[in-house]
C-alpha cells in the first residue's frame, strides 16, 4: 500500500497486484516474476503461471535476481503518513527506518511512565511541557514531584506560608500548630466543656470574660468531687457485676445438678414446694423459668422419662401447669393417692418392690394398669425408709434361708444314717443266705462223690454257674444291723 | 477489509482511459459492482448495438475471475437467455494476470467471433451451425430490437 | 467488510444451486420464466413432511424477489390451498411477521432457507394436525 512518487517502470509491476514487486519472486520454469505473496496465493488457487498458464508449483519459486530487488527497493515512495502531514519522500527500503525513527507524524507513547497518551513525534516536546505526569519542583520546599500532585502538595508543603483564619496573620505552615496553640483569636471551647458548658469563643475572651461568668466554672469543686465519686461507684458496680456473673454460673451448675438428681431419683423425687404450696405463682415461674428448665412437681419430673419434657421449658406458666395435670392423669396409676397406699400396703407389701420394673415397662403406661398383677409403687414412705425396710426384708430372708439350709442338713444326715444301717442289715442277710447256699452245695457234692464215677445230672457247664466266686460273697460291711432313726 | 489497491487502480484506469467501445463504472454503494456497456463490433451482426452488462468482482478477485452477465437480450450461441456468457477465461482459463479491461475486450471479441462449438444457448448454436446467415439475421433483429442506442 | 454480492449475481448463484437440486429433494425451486432476465419470479415446491396431515401432499408456491433482494426478503404466496397460521386464507400470502425465516431475514437467507423453514413449520406440534383443505385445491 505504498504510493510511488513516479510511475514505476512497468517491468517492475506485479501482474497480480498491479504494484511494484514486494519480495520479487521468479518462477524457475518460465522465469516470470511476481511478488512472493501474490504468486504463492495464485498457485494455491490454480497451479499455473498467471501469465503463460504453464504449470507451476510453490517449489518452482525462488527469489528474483537481486538486481530486480534493488530496483524496486530504490523506488522513491511517499511517507504513508502523508495524510497526517508528513511530506517526506525516500527510497522504499528506508520506509521502516523512517517510520520508526524520524517520521514526525508517527504516534509514539509519552516518555512518562504513568502517561498512557500517544503523541505525534512532532508534538513530543510540546507534550513534555504539558504532560500532567511531568516532574516539577515545589518552589517552597524544593522537592521534585509530579505536576499532577502539585496542587495537593501546595496545600501541605511546610515551607509555603499559611494564614490563620482567626487573626489573619501569615506564617510558614510548619508553625501552624504552634500558632493555633497560642493565637489569641483562635476559637476554643470553654474549659468546662466536658461538664456541659456549650460556650466557644476566641482564646482571649475565655480568661478575660467567660470564666468570670461561666456557671460551670463556679461549681468546679463540686464537679471534682462528683466525678471522683462517680468513678468509685463505677468500679464498685463493675466488681458487683463480676460477682453476679459468677453466681449465675454457680446457679447454672446447681440447676444442672438438680436436674441430674431429679432424673436419678425418678418417681422418688418429690418437691416440698408442690405439697406445701401447690400452685406456683406465675411470677415465680417467669422469674425462674429460664433458670430451671426442669419444672417443679413430682409428676412433671417423672415425665422427664417421656418426650413431653423437652417441650416443657418453653411453655408459659399456665401451659406448664396444664401439662403437669395431664401428666398426673396419665401417670396416676403409678402414683396412687394416699388412701390407696394404705390399701396396697396392707394388701401385698412385698409386691411393691416389683413396681420398679413396672415403670420401665411401656405397656404399663396404659390406664388399664390397676388390672395388671404388678403392684403400684408405694410413695407414702421416704426413700430412706423404703431402703431400710428392703434391707430388713433381705436380712429376714437370708436368715430364713439359713435356717432352712441347716434343717435340710440335719434331715439329710439322719436319712443317710438310716439308709446306711439298712444297707448293713441287708448285707448280713445276704451273707446268711450265701452260707446256707454253700452248705447246700457242699451236701450235694458229697452225694455225687459217694455214687463214684456217676456223671452229674446237669450238663458240665452248669457247675460253673452254680458256683459263684466265694470272694464276692464275702460280706465287707462290718456295721451293725440297720437301725432306724 | 478495505478495497484492494489493485481494484482501485483498475477502476481509475477504466474510467480515465477506457478501452474503445467499452465503458465500465462502479456502483457508488458497491465498488466491486460495475455497470458495463459494450458496443457491438463493426462487421458483426451486433454492429450499432449497445449492450448493457453487469460485472462483479468477488471476494477472491483477482484469484477468482470476475462474474459478468449481459443485461441486454442478445441472440448469440455463447450467451444464454439470462445473459450468462460462455467464455473460458471467465471459468477455468482465468488467470490473476487478467483484469477487468482484458475480460471486457474478450467479451467484445466474442461478439465478433461466435463459437457455436462451445455453446451455452444450444438452440442458437444449432441455428448458427445450420444456417449462419439466417441466424445472423435474427441476431441483427434482436440487436435492433433490444440494443439500439 | 467482505465483498457484497449484488442481487443479480446472488440470484444466479441460487438458480444454479436450485438446478443442481438441494438436500433430500423435499424442497425445490426454479425460475418461473426462464427468459426473465431480472429473475424476479420463482416457483417453489414443498413435499409435505411425513407423519403430519401434509404427508404425501405437494405444495406449490410463488416467490417474488424485489429489486432490494437480498437485503429485503421476497414476497411468498402459497399457490396450493393450505391451512397454516402464517398463510392468508384469502390469497395464500405468507405474513412475513409470522414466519421466522422471513421476520428474521438476513443476507445469508435464501429461497432455499424459506422453503425449508416453511416445511419445518408444517411439522411443528401446533401445525402438524391442522385440518387441511382438499388436496389439489388452489388459491
Amino acid at each position: 500500500m505504498m504510493d510511488y512518487v513516479e510511475q514505476p517502470n512497468s517491468n517492475l509491476i506485479c501482474c497480480i497486484c498491479h504494484a511494484p514487486f514486494t519480495n520479487p519472486t521468479t518462477a524457475r520454469t518460465c522465469l516470470h516474476t511476481f511478488c512472493h505473496d501474490c504468486i504463492a496465493v495464485a498457485v494455491q488457487h490454480s497451479p499455473q503461471c498467471p501469465i503463460d498458464r504453464s504449470s507451476l508449483s510453490l517449489d518452482d519459486l525462488s527469489p528474483a535476481n537481486p538486481i530486480v530487488k534493488h530496483l524496486v527497493d530504490e523506488l522513491i515512495i511517499e511517507c504513508p503518513n502523508r495524510v497526517s502531514g508528513c511530506t517526506q519522500t525516500f527510497q522504499r527500503q528506508l520506509l521502516s527506518a523512517h517510520v520508526k525513527d524520524s517520521c514526525l507524524y508517527v504516534e509514539i507513547p509519552c516518555s512518562e511512565e504513568q502517561c498512557d497518551k500517544l503523541i505525534l513525534r512532532k508534538d513530543v516536546g510540546k507534550h513534555k511541557d504539558a504532560c500532567v505526569y511531568r516532574s516539577t519542583q515545589c518552589d517552597g520546599c524544593g522537592t521534585t514531584i509530579k505536576y499532577s500532585d502539585l496542587s495537593t502538595h501546595n496545600s501541605e508543603c511546610p515551607s509555603k506560608s499559611a494564614m490563620c483564619s482567626f487573626c489573619f496573620e501569615e506564617f510558614p505552615r510548619s508553625q501552624s500548630q504552634a500558632h493555633a496553640a497560642t493565637c489569641l483569636d483562635y476559637e476554643i471551647p470553654c474549659t468546662q466543656a466536658n461538664n456541659g458548658c456549650s460556650w466557644t469563643g476566641p482564646r482571649h475572651q475565655l480568661s478575660d470574660e467567660h470564666v468570670l461568668s461561666c456557671p460551670y466554672e463556679a461549681i468546679k469543686g463540686f464537679f471534682f468531687i462528683n466525678s471522683a465519686q462517680l468513678s468509685s461507684l463505677n468500679t464498685e458496680n463493675a466488681a458487683l457485676r463480676q460477682k453476679v456473673y459468677a453466681l449465675e454460673s454457680v446457679v447454672q451448675t446447681m440447676r444442672r445438678d438438680i436436674q441430674t438428681f431429679t432424673n436419678v431419683l425418678g418417681p422418688w423425687y418429690r418437691s416440698h414446694i408442690q405439697s406445701e404450696t401447690p400452685p406456683i405463682t406465675p411470677s415465680s415461674i417467669n422469674a425462674f423459668d429460664h433458670l430451671f428448665s426442669a419444672p417443679p412437681g413430682p409428676s412433671s419430673s417423672s415425665s422427664s422419662r417421656t418426650t413431653t419434657n423437652q417441650a416443657q421449658p418453653s411453655f408459659s406458666a399456665d401451659h406448664g401447669e396444664l401439662t403437669a395435670h395431664n401428666d398426673i392423669d396419665a401417670l396416676a396409676p403409678y402414683f396412687p393417692l394416699p388412701h390407696e397406699h394404705a390399701f396396697q400396703e396392707s394388701h401385698n407389701n412385698p409386691r411393691s418392690r416389683r413396681s420398679f420394673s413396672g415403670i420401665v415397662d411401656p405397656h404399663l403406661s396404659q390406664r388399664t394398669l390397676p388390672l395388671t398383677p404388678v403392684a403400684p409403687l408405694n410413695l407414702s414412705t421416704s426413700l430412706e425408709g423404703s431402703l431400710s425396710s428392703l434391707r430388713d426384708s433381705i436380712a429376714a430372708v437370708s436368715t430364713s434361708v439359713d435356717s432352712l439350709a441347716r434343717r435340710n442338713d440335719i434331715a439329710l444326715t439322719n436319712e443317710s444314717m438310716r439308709l446306711n444301717e439298712e444297707l448293713g442289715s441287708l448285707k448280713y442277710a445276704v451273707h446268711g443266705i450265701r452260707l446256707q447256699l454253700h452248705r447246700l452245695m457242699m451236701d450235694r457234692n458229697a452225694q455225687v462223690t459217694e455214687r463214684g464215677g456217676e456223671p452229674p445230672s446237669g450238663p458240665p457247664g452248669n457247675q460253673t454257674i452254680f458256683y459263684p466266686p466265694i470272694s464276692m460273697m464275702t460280706p465287707s460291711f462290718p456295721g451293725p444291723p440297720g437301725t432306724k432313726l | 477489509m478495505a478495497l484492494p489497491k489493485r481494484i482501485i487502480k483498475e477502476t481509475e484506469r477504466l474510467v480515465a482511459d477506457p478501452a474503445p467501445g467499452i465503458t465500465a463504472a462502479p456502483h457508488e454503494d458497491n465498488l466491486r459492482y460495475f455497470d458495463v456497456t459494450i458496443q457491438g463490433p463493426d462487421g458483426s451482426p451486433f454492429q450499432q448495438g449497445v449492450f448493457h452488462l453487469e460485472l462483479f468482482l468477488p471476494e477472491e478477485y483477482p484469484m477468482s475471475p470476475p462474474k459478468v452477465r449481459f443485461l441486454t437480450k442478445i441472440y448469440h450461441p455463447n450467451i444464454d437467455k439470462l445473459g450468462r456468457i460462455c467464455l473460458d477465461i471467465l471459468k477455468d482459463k482465468w488467470s490473476p494476470a487478467l483484469q477487468i479491461r482484458t475480460v471486457l475486450l474478450s467479451i467484445q471479441a466474442l461478439l465478433s467471433a461466435p463459437n457455436p462449438d462451445d455453446p451455452l444457448a444450444t438452440d442458437v448454436a444449432k441455428h448458427y451451425k445450420e444456417d449462419e446467415k439466417d441466424a445472423q439475421r435474427v441476431s441483427r433483429e434482436w440487436t435492433e430490437k433490444y440494443a439500439s442506442k | 467488510m467482505a465483498a457484497r454480492v449484488p442481487r443479480n449475481f446472488r440470484l444466479l448463484e441460487e438458480l444454479e444451486k436450485g438446478e443442481k437440486g438441494i438436500g433430500d429433494g423435499s424442497c425445490s425451486y426454479g425460475l418461473m420464466d426462464s427468459d426473465d432476465i431480472m429473475m424476479s419470479n420463482w416457483n417453489g415446491t414443498i413435499l409435505g413432511p411425513g407423519h403430519t396431515v401434509h404427508e404425501n401432499r405437494i405444495y406449490s408456491l410463488k416467490i417474488h424477489c424485489g429489486d432490494d433482494y437480498p437485503e429485503k426478503p421476497p414476497a411468498v404466496h402459497f399457490l396450493s390451498r393450505v391451512n397454516l397460521p402464517f398463510v392468508s386464507p384469502i390469497d395464500g400470502k405468507i405474513d412475513p411477521m409470522r414466519l421466522n425465516v422471513l421476520s428474521q431475514w438476513g443476507r445469508d437467507s435464501s429461497i432455499e432457507t424459506i422453503l425449508v423453514g416453511i416445511r419445518r413449520e408444517m411439522a411443528t406440534a401446533n401445525n402438524r394436525k391442522l385440518l387441511q383443505p382438499p388436496e389439489g385445491s388452489t388459491f
